[in-house]
């Protein structure tokens, strides 16, 4: 038997001034070829066992390492991230914080010009590397014009031009729609079956089940334990204490089936009103043309793939893009800021002050409330929600999910008519997903007006919305989910695929079989994490 | 035109950089009517020439730290220096198009100077250590996604209703905050991603399409000093 490339021992790593240990006792190995999925819940220190694999921790990012690590044949704590380079490759989930250089052609140099390589050398990995990936025809195009999921094919071809032995990837397809991460995926098993060993973090477990050789859990004590499949470790630790602890487990490892949606069903008068609409950024057309309406009460998805304008649209329905043409109206009247309340990709962008209490008590201060009785409300609220101990915790130091929460919680106490939701569940676990999807549904019970970006197509399942698809710029689809299932032709162009299950549900029973036991299935792990 | 256009936007940074520099510097230290007003002529063509487009905020933030700047001066050299008024403006217009001049200059340069090979060139013509080169060339790529941050920071504030004008500096303070946060997780993620793709390894590194200094920088050099000491000759002799 080959010796393990990656080979780890009893890893502990504790950062500075933190109370433990991020990870308390991790072992596992991989050889050649092998391909190794890594779960856990959010804060179990996933990230922190790619980043001391890649020798960034402790080179770039101060912690204490004890244990043992080996990297093909080389320990990254001694050497360092650079110094692996060639024989790491990493991947992030973010692709716009990755790339460095302007055009496609000179990102791929970038790798092989920094280790010296001949010029003639630098070139011929960068076009075979550029190949692997599909974005030969892209060469010469700015980094910038790539939508998210050619940018994250980038990312992934940069780090294959020096050949690395190991590839590292943190959640790669975090940030782009189901049709191109299952791409994403198609290319990581052709690197896995060309002999690289693959280790990736993935909250979306069902991409990365087929391709796993062993699965690594880690606790949230920062423990691990190495199972063989998902199936085994659902077998031994069981769907409904996974799914609590915020691991993504498909819904057909559900124990269970739940009936009744949580949300959706048809509005009453129209709170949303777009006819015709136009959105021009200098020579590109954002929007072109579109048409949409919700009622009162009622919850709209918008589909699409990146870059085909659904941002844009809320932003219009926001009132923040000023120049457009066609007809806009919201609540009754032409669109403005103060009539939605509006939760951002990114939560840290709405932030605007120190503590989760303040945060939520600056929502009520605009609402005429004061100081003292505006804080006290905050505190009330996140106690009823649960909350309450996150009341004195700083914004920036809370989890991902944890802030798309107070985000939410925050715009909730707006109380406005409309609610625009842009992407509310990206890159949250399982449990963060199945908190935000029960405060969507709850928006819609009180009978506000919800219009929701996702590219989450499970949300769609469990939420009944009625759907709006967007491909570049122009509504190619308006129905609800059954219909888009059935419109198998379209389902490219607006980057969704079904989740897995309930694609083999739809073509073994047909779509009704596959919208009820899908979500009846999702409902089972999500009450079992209160939501 | 846009063959000039081309070629200006194709000079190798390096000696643009030079040339811009030193007309920054001759304009700076002499005060003659004939050479400001060759280096406000000569920056306000290359800026036509170039096509550099600036943007609305920033052509007005100019303009109105121009206007600004005129006003408080004339009143000082009238009221303190006790200069008549219109000796007062003469100097103070002189002091404008010194203003103006580098403003342009630096318009010029920012606007028709790519960043990838601006770090190229700094590296490879004037001997500045790779590493340093591309710090400057990835501070400057970072720019718009800083600046996209805090336009949809204005607009979620907008939407949440934070603004008091009693109180604008809590307003600042709600944007500084997570703005920092935000470009501090960014550099670190960015200076990962970059060691990890060997960035730093070496003291040294290759380039697949290396700048060079060509004829035509030597011709832009050339006319743009025949330029200058024709102004500064000018001033001598009047």
């Amino acid at each position: 038997m080959s010796e393990p490339v990656v080979l780890v021992r009893d890893l502990k790593v504790a950062y500075p001034l933190a109370k433990g240990y991020a990870l308390s006792g991790v072992s596992f190995e991989a050889r050649r070829g092998e391909f190794v999925l890594v779960v856990g819940p959010t804060g179990s220190g996933k990230t922190t066992l790619l980043l001391t694999l890649a020798g960034a921790i402790p080179s770039l990012i101060p912690a204490r390492v004890e244990g043992l690590v080996k990297v093909a044949g080389r320990s990254p704590a001694e050497e360092g991230l650079a110094g692996l380079a060639g024989t790491v490759g990493v991947v992030f989930q973010d692709p716009e914080s990755q790339y460095v250089m302007p055009t496609v052609i000179e990102e791929a140099y970038f790798p092989g010009e920094n280790l010296a390589l001949p010029p003639s050398e630098v070139e011929r990995r960068a076009r075979r590397a550029l190949e692997l990936v599909g974005l030969e025809e892209y060469s010469d195009r700015r980094v910038e014009t790539l939508s998210t999921g050619l940018k994250q094919r980038l990312a992934i071809a940069s780090a294959l031009v020096l050949d690395p032995e190991v590839l590292l990837l943190d959640e790669p397809t975090a940030h782009i729609d189901m049709r191109t991460a299952r791409e994403i995926y198609g290319i990581l098993g052709e690197l896995k079956r060309e002999g690289k060993t693959v280790v990736v973090v993935e909250h979306r477990v069902e991409l990365a089940e087929e391709l796993a050789d062993k699965v690594v859990y880690i606790r949230g004590d920062g423990t691990s334990r190495v199972y063989p499949s998902i199936r085994d470790l659902v077998g031994e630790v069981g769907a409904e204490r996974l799914a609590a602890e915020g691991v993504w487990i498909p819904p057909e490892y559900a124990p269970c089936a739940r009936g009744s949606r949580i949300a959706g069903g048809p509005g009453g008068d129209l709170d949303v009103e777009v006819e015709g609409l136009t959105v021009r950024f200098g020579p590109i057309t954002a929007l072109s043309d579109v048409s949409l309406e919700a009622g009162r009460g009622e919850l709209v998805a918008v589909l699409g793939p990146n870059g085909s304008g659904k941002t844009t649209l809320l932003k219009a329905l926001a009132g923040l893009v000023r120049r457009y043409s066609g007809r806009v109206s919201v609540a009754g009247g032409p669109p403005h800021p103060s009539k939605v309340a509006f939760v951002a990709q990114v939560p840290e962008l709405q932030f605007t002050e120190r503590t989760v209490a303040e945060e939520l008590a600056s929502a009520l201060r605009s609402q005429g409330l004061r100081g003292g009785e505006a804080l006290r409300r905050a505190r009330e609220l996140l106690e009823a929600r649960g909350l309450g101990e996150l009341s004195d915790a700083v914004v920036y130091e809370l989890s991902q999910g944890e802030k798309r929460l107070v985000s939410f919680l925050e715009m909730e106490l707006l109380e406005r008519r409309v609610y625009l939701l842009d992407e509310p569940t990206f890159g949250l676990d399982m449990k963060y997903s199945a908190l935000v999807a029960a405060e969507i549904g709850g928006l819609v019970k009180r009978g506000k007006t919800v219009v929701l970006v996702t590219h989450d197509s499970w949300l769609l399942f469990l939420l009944n919305p009625r759907v709006y698809g967007l491909s570049k710029g122009r509504v190619v689809f308006e129905g609800d989910l059954r219909e888009l299932l059935a419109r198998r032709g379209l389902w490219g162009e607006l980057g969704f695929l079904p989740p897995r299950y309930a694609l083999k549900l739809l073509e073994e029973h047909g779509p009704e079989e596959a919208v009820s036991e899908y979500s009846a299935r999702l409902r089972c792990l999500h009450e079992g994490l209160g939501a | 035109m846009r063959a000039l256009e081309r070629e200006l936007r194709e000079l190798n940074p390096s000696v643009k950089l030079l040339a811009v520099l030193a007309g920054v510097l001759h304009a700076a230290l002499l005060s003659s009517a004939a050479v400001l007003l060759a280096h406000l002529l000569t920056a306000a063509a290359l800026v036509a020439l170039g096509r550099v487009r600036v943007r609305r905020v920033f052509a007005l933030g100019a303009l109105a730290t121009l206007a600004g700047y005129t006003w408080v001066n004339f009143a000082l050299f009238v009221a303190n220096l006790g200069l008549a008024p219109g000796e007062a403006l003469a100097r103070v217009l002189l002091l404008d198009a010194r203003i103006a001049a580098i403003i342009l200059y630096s318009a010029f340069f920012a606007g028709t100077t790519d960043p990838a090979a601006l770090a190229s060139s700094l590296s490879l013509q004037l001997k500045v250590p790779y590493v340093y080169a591309f710090m400057s060339f990835v501070t400057l790529r970072s720019a718009p996604i800083v600046l996209g941050d805090l336009e949809n920071m204005v607009a979620f504030r907008r939407v949440k209703g934070y603004a008091s004008w009693r109180r604008p500096h809590r307003y600042l303070l709600s944007l500084s905050m997570p703005l920092l946060y935000l470009s501090v997780r960014r550099a670190a993620l960015l200076a990962i991603a970059m060691e990890s793709r060997g960035f730093g390894k070496l003291p040294h590194r290759t380039y697949v399409r290396p700048t060079k200094v060509r004829k035509r920088d030597w011709a832009f050099a050339g006319l743009y000093g025949a330029a200058i000491a024709l102004a500064t000759a000018a001033s001598l002799f009047r």
